[in-house]
This record gives structure tokens, sequence and C-alpha cells, in this order.
């Protein structure tokens, strides 16, 4: 099973990671998570940001996850950054 | 890509699709409201569709505007939705925002959204529709739930209004940006309702309505 967390996006690092403020994690994960961890995304679905890598910016993704609430996938961790699949977390209404 | 959340699937029955539920898969939105169409027809094709009602009814309240379902390159959005509300079950805090969640499409360029809600039967007991006097913003993200809304402390210390005496044949229209939710049903009777928002746009005197 994979490990997921989710919370809120913060600082944007490059076009393709930021820092996200863990605020939940899930039940039965296998890893610890602090409650700031660096994100690199291997793949997005997130209201706005583009499915296609080759137009991701860091622009797009400050716009897209700042403050967001979101989902993170963990795939692996690699010199203390997580790999995930991010995505947003259900909504905040209808 | 989005599918229905675990939230909705688990707690509220519903015919027809709601675009929140479609954020990043619009494709699949417009089929499931073309679909729908279909089965709204069917349903309401010995009544009036209460959306005429509802229309007429806006229209004497703005007289200058046209009012019509949102349309994106010749496509329908849904136009509303009929959610069934069964014992035991109730809606957290949330607020609606089309501005938002709804980046993708066309619609989430209005200035204004109204929530509007045709009670068609109430439950017994509970049900209630309470609006806090406290409206979302962006940093409020902190407070989310998993699946769907927000923690109660997001409207902690909020003034509120609870609204329990709503009737079949009710309409009520609020502020989505507000936070609203609704208590839990504690009757055998299912609350049903058929919801769509409306949007308003300053430069233009048209509304557009979807779900």
């Amino acid at each position: 099973m994979t490990d997921i967390i989710w919370g809120n996006g913060s600082q944007v690092l490059t076009k393709d990671s930021f820092v996200l403020n863990v605020t939940h994690r899930k039940n039965g994960n296998k890893e610890n998570y602090s409650d700031s961890e660096k994100i690199k995304i291997t793949s997005a679905d997130l209201p706005g940001f583009p499915h296609n890598q080759q137009e991701w910016a860091p622009e797009t993704l400050q716009e897209c996850i700042k403050d967001a609430f979101l989902k993170c996938e963990v795939d692996r961790r690699e010199e203390g950054t997580l790999l995930a699949k991010v995505s947003h977390s259900g909504v905040g209404g209808y | 890509m989005t599918a229905p959340g675990d939230y909705q699937k688990k707690n509220l029955k519903h015919i027809g699709p709601f675009l929140m539920s479609y954020a990043t898969n619009k494709m699949e939105y417009f089929i499931q409201a073309k679909k729908t169409q279909k089965k709204f027809s069917k349903i309401f094709s010995q009544k009036e569709n209460p959306t005429k009602r509802i229309f007429n009814m806006l229209k004497m309240v703005f007289p200058e505007s046209k009012i019509n379902l949102a349309n994106e390159y010749g496509k329908k959005y849904s136009p509303f939705v009929i959610r069934i509300h069964e014992l035991g079950k109730s809606i957290p805090v949330h607020k609606d925002h089309v501005g938002y969640e709804g980046k993708e499409y066309s619609i989430s360029n209005i200035d204004y959204q109204l929530s509007c809600v045709l009670h068609l039967q109430e439950s017994e007991h509970g049900g209630d529709l309470v609006i806090y006097n406290k409206n979302w913003k962006k940093t409020d993200e902190k407070y989310r739930k998993i699946e769907f809304g927000y923690s109660s402390k997001v409207v902690t210390s909020e003034k509120s209004c609870k609204i329990s005496n709503l009737e079949p044949g009710d309409l009520v229209l609020i502020n989505p940006i507000q936070y609203h939710e609704v208590t839990m049903i504690q009757g055998p009777t299912p609350r049903i309702t058929l919801g769509m928002f409306l949007g308003f746009s300053n430069n233009e005197k048209k509304i557009i309505s979807w779900a």
C-alpha cells in the first residue's frame, strides 16, 4: 500500500517541487513524515495545472499549490525529498 | 483524474453530476451532463421542469438579465442535481466557490455566485441549514478535511443562522462563499433537494446556471 500524506502547499522550489505543510497522515503509513516535507511531483492532478510536464512552470505551480489542500501519494524518498503523485484531495464544497 | 469522491458515494445519493466531482475531468463531466439531461427530461415529462419556474422567478427579480443554462463551446453544463439525504447523514461545514475549485471551467470567471436550492421533501427532524457569518478565504484551506468540507474549527465563535422551518416548495438562495452546513437527518423520511448555482458578471446582464 502506498503511503499517503495530506497538507497545504507552501514554498515553490522549482517547476516540479515544493514544500508541503503536512496536516494529515494515512493510518498504516510505513514511513514517518515530518510536519514539513519537500515534495517532487511525479504526476499531478490539480485544477489549473497542466497534465503535460513540458508545460510546468514555477509560476503556475505557485498559483495552484500555494495554501491549497493537497494529497501526496508517496513513491519513495530520495535525498530527503519525497517523490509523489500530487492531487487535490476531494473538494471544499459542491 | 478525479472520480466522484468517496464521501459522495458513501453518504449521499444523488441524481445528476455536479461539477466539483469533476474538478479536473471536464470531458467526463460534460458526458455525464448530457446523459443526465435525457434522464431529467424523462423525470419531468409529465410535470413542469422546476428550473422553468425558478428562472421565471429570477426574471422578476432581475428583469434586465437573460437567464440561461451555462454552456462551454456548445456543451451544456448539468442543469441541477437532486440530492437525497437519508437518516443519519449530514453535510459538514463547507463553502461552494467555482472560482477557486472549478478553475478549469469557463464559468469560473464569474464575479458572483449564488446557491439556489429547491426543497422537495423534508425529514421529520434535522436537516437544518446553518449559515455562518464568515466568508471562505484561501488560507482557510488549512482547515480542510480529507474528502470534503472543513473542520468545524474554521467557524468556531462565528455568528450563525439556523434555518429549521423549511418546507417542500421553499426555494433557498444563499451566498455559498459563506460557510454553511446541513445538520444530521434524524427522521425516517429523507430530505430531498434540487440544487443549482447561479453566476453573475459585473459587465454583462446575464445570469448563468449550472450544477
